[in-house]
């Protein structure tokens, strides 16, 4: 009984360590600036505010730097999980001539070695040339490709996990091959895709250097090149920082919440196992 | 080899559909022409000039967007369209230090002819000529390529009332004058540092230490840029000095930029720092302030040199490859005329470079503006950075040496040898020292 | 019958087409910048011209002698080193830890792994808020404990330290949710056997789930390797580089010289040397992870 109950003190203290700083995050973006740093501090705020959530929305247009993320993200999701299953199946299923499933897989997995200071010009350069800078358009072949070599490899380690015998039966039922795969992998795989979109919706949401370097205005600009736009030079902007911080993890943490149950369980049918 | 045909035919069909989608774009970029677009640094002095846009479009009927950064990324965003001549931006505001890259790489508009279309001759005289030399490159005597339009300069900012009990009640004259009263607050009052420094590595501790480099009668080259001066007597005793500032500083003054030393003056923990004037209204304003009406502002305390003070305006200017050069160069026009500049103030607080704003007898009456006359003794005794090309290398690599004399890893002498060291090699890469 | 020739023909060659659309876009992101980046490392720009003049090796000549460079690496490797390591030690046992039975499980779950899914730049506010050392918490909090004065990112001493402890709140949660998973995936026989046998816990631990959890800690660590070694946001916005130089990373220095000085040559011949040191790090995994592969096909 002892032990048990040790047991959840022990993770709860962990968890209370992990969820604080999101906490006092919250907390800040709710705070006038006077309280923010206030000795000793509030955990509450005595006069609770949503100033600083008005200015971004009312002054920042905030909304917009959402809608850019949202269908940035959204649509890299989209594009990446579609290329990279396909390309997945290819090499999980296929016997490529001069053990290309390996060389290739792990290619594929080395282009995320690459640091993204290297190639943030060359690729600023290229969509220049086919206009799509400071486009959302540009940003989701950006992304797509960086987040193709996780797609892949996850799903790689799905379809493996998947008896042959499943499609071969179908195909001798007469399917093609890409209706057995429409139909009959698809769908045992999916744990798998709503993990690997998971991730890749994450990646997508949160990154900033591509996004601060390709997107210049508003017409493209995501929610962390919003967020950043608050840690300005002089002025102190705490609240508003902290406001827009949590503006971003809101839809991340409730998606994050209702698909947790998959994230676990789809991971541990992939790419882990190889 | 019949699937490396199959495969170019795809790459290519690829290409075809990218191109299609890239003339469908173009066609679309030309229909929103009229449109301006400003890239503005996202602090106050940014807001002033964003807000101005709005109010420009509307009374134009134009459309308008701005994009405001992060002063550590405006820089790039900048060189960026700039170098590749994307011409998304219209008008661009920039900090003077990038000025002299800006020009020497014919990256923006000489603006001389647009002032000559409106039958004038150029920047008007009322104009204060620190704020215009910075504008020309060649330094003040060169074209004309920015207009200015955020008249920041430095200031000495000291806790009145602190400074009057620990008697002085009036602007300290030089730095030890104001060490022993800030020195003696440090001791004796509860939870009140004597200063707050500005030691964050990088452009924040260079541009805390110059005012007071200067004030000691430090150069940091020497008139033709073929010297470099800052492993001599005079920089060592501004930087001894500029230890014994981070001494009666708050723990943590290493890494402070700008808004920490706004959150100490704020909190009322310290009594004296030096700033830019953005953060004047701030002080003002109860919701964020302890001690409104507790500051005073003066020149930088000096024995030496009047001109301590660094001047540090936004520049309003027009990429080379804007595609809307008249309406732009309208906009700025009219956003630093007299009127607008006092207006400006009024409402943003946007401290202006003309000399009939600054002595405007209205905005004089007003608490908020009481710094002014201080303000425009600083810009007109002003010094700017150093006018070269390569100014971000340099000053990055004077800032490292200062942050380690800062944080004490190396001593004064030991930094700024090699500091010297550094910057003549930099110097001599760009072709200033031959 | 043109019509079953092509359909014919795209099921013969559909492992290939299959594969088109990732191999298009990865090639198009790695070999351009790859010859770009080759091209320009020997180039220098003039910087008040914008002239560009061939150098031949100088800018790897001028990097070995670099200080500010090998000090840049020597702080990534030893942020890449302590925090990839103390992350795996951390989220291996938390997610042993969570593979129990535990009432609530779910919710602890899903609440330790808020850290990983929030913007890196909205980290690096949080935590900055939080180590201000007059007014910050976290020194407010210590204080009640009797610690008083710690100075986090801001002094020499404990810049890079804070910056490892807040990529390690972070990360770890990546780290514990990878192991979780393949801990799950380890099936439960070779367990039942062994109880068979009379083993201890720690026994089992060490005989059976270490072993069967190798590829997910390979997977894991690389993974980690290669974005630590990458490091740039938090950086950036929590010291941008300082104290003297103390957090001075890889990622920044590049950036540095990349977009601020522009020196393109410069930067991406250093670049250069990061992707080769990257690779040589992470084949040691992927041999390794190779090495697996066979093993279990």
């Amino acid at each position: 009984m002892m032990k048990k109950l040790g047991k959840y003190v022990f993770i709860v203290l962990v968890t209370l360590l992990v969820v604080f700083p999101v906490i006092w995050l919250i907390s800040t973006s709710i705070k006038y600036p006077v309280d923010i740093f206030a000795v000793p501090p509030y955990f509450i705020p005595p006069h609770p505010t949503s100033e600083h959530y008005s200015v971004l929305f009312l002054e920042m247009d905030f909304l917009e730097y959402i809608r850019n993320s949202v269908i940035v993200s959204v649509s890299t999701v989209l594009v990446a999980i579609v290329v990279g299953t396909l390309a997945a199946y290819s090499l999980a299923r296929f016997k490529l001539p001069h053990n290309l499933n390996t060389h290739l897989s792990f290619w594929v997995l080395s282009t995320r070695m690459f640091p993204p200071i290297v190639t943030i010009i060359p690729l600023f350069s290229m969509l220049r040339a086919v206009n799509l800078v400071n486009t959302r358009i540009g940003l989701v072949v950006a992304y797509t490709a960086f987040n193709l070599p996780f797609v892949v490899w996850m799903m790689r380690g799905f379809f493996a996990e998947i008896p042959k015998d499943l499609e071969e039966a179908a195909m001798v039922d007469g399917y093609s091959r890409m209706a057995a795969f429409w139909s009959i992998i698809i769908p045992l795989a999916k744990p798998g895709i709503i993990a690997t979109a998971i991730f890749t919706l994450i990646m997508s949401w949160n990154e900033f250097l591509f996004a601060l370097i390709l997107s210049q205005t508003r017409v493209a600009a995501t929610l962390p090149i919003g967020v950043a736009s608050r840690v300005t030079q002089y002025e102190i902007l705490w609240g508003q920082m902290s406001a827009s911080g949590v503006i971003a993890l809101t839809p991340v943490l409730i998606f994050a919440f209702m698909v947790q149950k998959h994230l676990v369980r789809g991971m541990s049918m992939g790419a882990i196992k190889g | 080899m019949k699937n490396l045909t199959k495969i170019l035919i795809a790459l290519m069909l690829v290409g075809l559909i990218c191109s299609v989608y890239a003339g469908g774009k173009q066609e679309q970029a030309a229909e929103v022409t009229g449109k301006l677009v400003l890239a503005t640094n996202n602090a106050p002095e940014g807001k002033s000039m964003a807000k101005a846009l709005d109010e420009f479009g509307k009374l134009r009927g134009i459309k308008v967007e701005v994009v405001e950064a992060p002063y550590s990324n405006l820089f790039e965003k900048e060189v960026l369209d700039l170098s590749k001549g994307t011409g998304l931006y219209d008008i661009i505001l920039l900090d003077d230090p990038w000025f002299t890259q800006f020009a020497e790489n014919d990256w923006l508009t000489e603006l001389t002819p647009y002032f000559q279309a409106k039958q004038e001759s150029g920047l008007s005289a009322d104009f204060i000529d620190k704020s215009q030399a910075i504008c020309r490159y060649p330094y003040a005597r060169g074209l004309l390529y920015a207009v200015p339009a955020v008249g920041n300069a430095q200031m000495f900012f000291y806790r009145k009332d602190l400074f009057e009990k620990y008697g002085l009640a009036r602007a300290p004259a030089n730095w030890d004058e104001a060490f022993a009263i800030m020195k003696k607050i440090a001791e004796s009052e509860d939870n009140v540092h004597g200063y707050v420094l500005r030691g964050q590595q990088g452009n924040p501790v260079v541009a805390q230490f110059m005012p007071v480099f200067w004030s000691f009668n430090g150069k940091m080259f020497n008139e033709d840029k073929s010297k470099v001066q800052i492993d001599t007597p005079e920089a060592l005793n501004a930087l001894n000095f500029f230890l014994k500032l981070k001494s009666i500083s708050p723990p943590g003054a290493e890494s402070f930029n700008a808004q920490q030393l706004a959150t100490h003056m704020l909190m009322g923990t310290a009594a004296s720092t030096i700033n830019w004037p953005a953060f004047v209204p701030t002080f003002e304003d109860p919701k964020q302030s302890k001690i409104v009406g507790k500051i005073a502002y003066a020149p930088i305390p000096s024995d030496f040199a009047v001109g301590s003070s660094e001047i540090g305006h936004w520049l309003a200017a027009i990429p080379a490859s804007s595609k809307n050069k008249e309406l732009a160069f309208e906009f700025v026009h009219w956003a630093t005329s007299a009127e607008k500049q006092k207006e400006l103030a009024l409402k943003w607080g946007n401290p202006p470079t003309r000399k009939s704003v600054f002595q405007d007898p209205e905005l004089l009456a007003m608490a908020e503006f009481r710094h002014y006359p201080v303000l425009l003794q600083a810009i007109s005794n002003s010094t700017p950075r150093p006018r070269i090309a390569n100014w971000n290398e340099v000053e990055n690599s004077f800032g490292i040496y200062l942050s380690k004399a800062v944080a004490g890893t190396m001593t004064p002498k030991e930094a700024l040898a090699a500091a010297q060291v550094d910057v003549e090699k930099l110097m001599k890469k760009a072709g200033y020292i031959k | 019958m043109k019509q079953i020739n092509l359909a014919r023909w795209t099921e013969r060659n559909l492992k290939y087409l299959l594969l088109v659309p990732t191999v298009v876009l990865l090639l198009g992101l790695t070999v351009y910048p790859l010859i770009y980046a080759v091209i320009a490392s020997l180039h220098t720009i003039n910087i008040r011209t914008g002239e560009q003049s061939f150098v031949g090796l100088k800018n790897f000549i001028a990097i070995a002698t670099d200080k500010q460079f090998w000090n840049a690496l020597k702080n990534t490797a030893i942020y890449t080193g302590v925090g990839v390591t103390l992350e795996f030690f951390f989220g291996l046992g938390l997610a042993v830890f969570l593979s129990n039975r535990l009432v609530g499980r779910n919710v602890f779950r899903a609440l330790l792994l808020t850290p990983m899914m929030l913007p890196p730049i909205v980290v690096a506010v949080i935590f900055k808020i939080i180590y201000i050392p007059d007014f910050g918490i976290i020194n407010w909090l210590l204080g009640l404990v009797g610690i008083k004065g710690i100075i986090w990112e801001a002094s020499v001493k404990t810049a890079l330290p804070s910056l490892i402890l807040v990529d390690i709140w972070e990360w770890t949660p990546f780290m514990f949710l990878i192991l979780l998973a393949g801990l799950q995936a380890i099936p439960l026989d070779p367990y039942e056997a062994a109880m068979v046998d009379g083993a201890t816990q720690f026994q089992m631990f060490r005989h059976i789930t270490i072993p069967l959890l190798i590829p997910a800690i390979l997977i894991a660590l690389l993974l980690r390797l290669m974005d630590t070694l990458r490091i740039f946001d938090q950086v950036f916005i929590m010291t941008g580089g300082g104290p003297a130089n103390a957090t001075e990373t890889m990622s920044l220095y590049i950036y540095r010289h990349g977009f601020r000085f522009s020196n393109i040559g410069y930067a991406t011949a250093m670049s250069f040397i990061m992707l080769v040191l990257t690779v040589m790090i992470s084949n040691f995994f992927i041999n390794r992870l190779k090495a697996e592969e066979v093993f279990t096909q």
